[in-house]
């Protein structure tokens, strides 16, 4: 810094330092101008993902929301969402949610806000968050509707987009998974491309492979994916993956395996 | 020599808790890097898994092809198997941390494991 800039800090300072500290403090964030990704290709599920960081903002702040270019800003302490204070990049009609604190006695404006977010996430390829210092939006006595009421008045489950983990996953790797056979519950939910060559790992090697390794490492829960470089004799790599009660078993191509097991963690965490 | 390979690999890739050096026919943990913090049995573990992915007498567990790299992400872990081109019973086994920079991981592993395999 020069002697001529020298001085109290503004709050462009303030904002600047926040930034940095936010991305020092998430080392395994990924920033966008400045911005934090929280969602990309649709994972984890925008929403979710928002809710989620309304739920981890404890001081009062007013987050910047950017979904694909519409950018919400939004009132947000102690764990809950007090107001949108006002959007861009929208027709004015929805302009109706704005400057207003949420209240549990008009559930309506909050379930007609999360339906509003629900269209703009639907298709979302990126949303990215700021946190900046605190707008006034309503009185301090206004405290706004928790996260944890959120997942339920926006109707948010765990699949976020309606699409399950593992449906989700597969879409989210179109390019690199040629063919696959999705399954719910042991019965087949879902299929691309040509599946001559998965149909015998589906009926004859996935649980055989699963009951032997089960019995090597006897107390791991939780998702599992496996990928072999070449199993399949065409240059592509199979793999099988599982989550809850849905499994999977796909090709996929080996040079996109770095790709492929960052997004399955995504899902799986 | 093998044990220095190891943990030069080690070096490189700090994460990484585990790297050893197996026979697939035995399914026997030969050599690990030194300050591997796992207990024998889940470095005979390891071994198994291998020597289930990449399978026994020619035939996959898992497809009809032979592989020559399993990656096993679990909750807790991502697993690395690789075979040895040069000895198809030799075997590098390793435990990563999901952020492991996959690629380049992999192009030094393989390296190591060759050369090591080319010397035992």
């Amino acid at each position: 810094m020069t002697p001529a800039t020298k001085g109290p800090p503004t709050v462009t300072d303030h904002s600047l330092l926040v930034t940095r500290l936010m991305a020092l403090a998430a080392d395994d964030s990924v920033f966008v101008g400045g911005a934090r990704v929280l969602s990309r290709a649709g994972l984890p599920a925008p929403l979710t993902a928002i809710i989620t960081e309304i739920d981890s903002t404890v001081l009062e702040r007013t987050l910047v929301f950017d979904i694909d270019g519409i950018v919400l800003r939004m009132a947000v302490a102690g764990r809950r969402l007090r107001g949108v204070i006002d959007i861009a990049g929208i027709p004015p009609s929805a302009t109706a949610l704005t400057g207003r604190v949420l209240a549990q006695d008009d559930i309506a404006t909050t379930k007609t806000l999360g339906a509003f977010l629900a269209d703009v996430c639907k298709d979302a390829q990126q949303v990215t968050v700021r946190s900046h210092p605190a707008e006034p939006l309503g009185t301090p006595s206004e405290a706004g509707i928790p996260a944890a009421s959120l997942v339920g008045l926006w109707q948010v489950v765990d699949h976020g987009t309606g699409q399950s983990r593992m449906a989700r996953f597969l879409a989210g790797n179109t390019a690199a998974i040629p063919e696959f056979i999705h399954a719910t519950a042991g019965v087949i939910t879902g299929t691309q491309g040509d599946t001559a060559k998965l149909d015998p790992i589906w009926r004859d090697q996935f649980m055989a492979f699963r009951k032997r390794q089960q019995a090597i490492f006897a107390h791991q829960d939780g998702p599992l994916l496996v990928c072999l470089d070449g199993g399949s004799g065409d240059g592509h790599g199979v793999a099988i993956a599982m989550t809850g009660d849905e499994a999977s078993v796909f090709t996929y191509d080996p040079a996109a395996i770095s790709a492929i097991l960052a997004s399955w963690h995504r899902i799986a965490h | 020599m093998a044990t220095k390979a190891l943990d030069r690999l080690q070096d490189r890739y700090p994460d990484c808790a585990a790297l050893v050096f197996a026979d697939l026919s035995t399914q026997m943990a030969l050599i690990t890097n030194t300050n591997t913090m796992f207990r024998r049995e889940t470095l005979d573990s390891l071994c198994a898994e291998a020597a289930l992915a990449f399978g026994t007498k020619g035939r996959p567990a898992i497809g009809d092809s032979a592989a020559m790299t399993v990656f096993v992400a679990t909750r807790d872990h991502l697993r690395i198997y690789l075979r040895s081109a040069h000895d198809p019973d030799d075997a590098l086994c390793c435990i990563c941390a999901h952020d492991t920079a996959i690629d380049s991981f992999v192009k030094e592993a393989r390296a190591c494991l060759e050369t090591i395999s080319h010397g035992a």
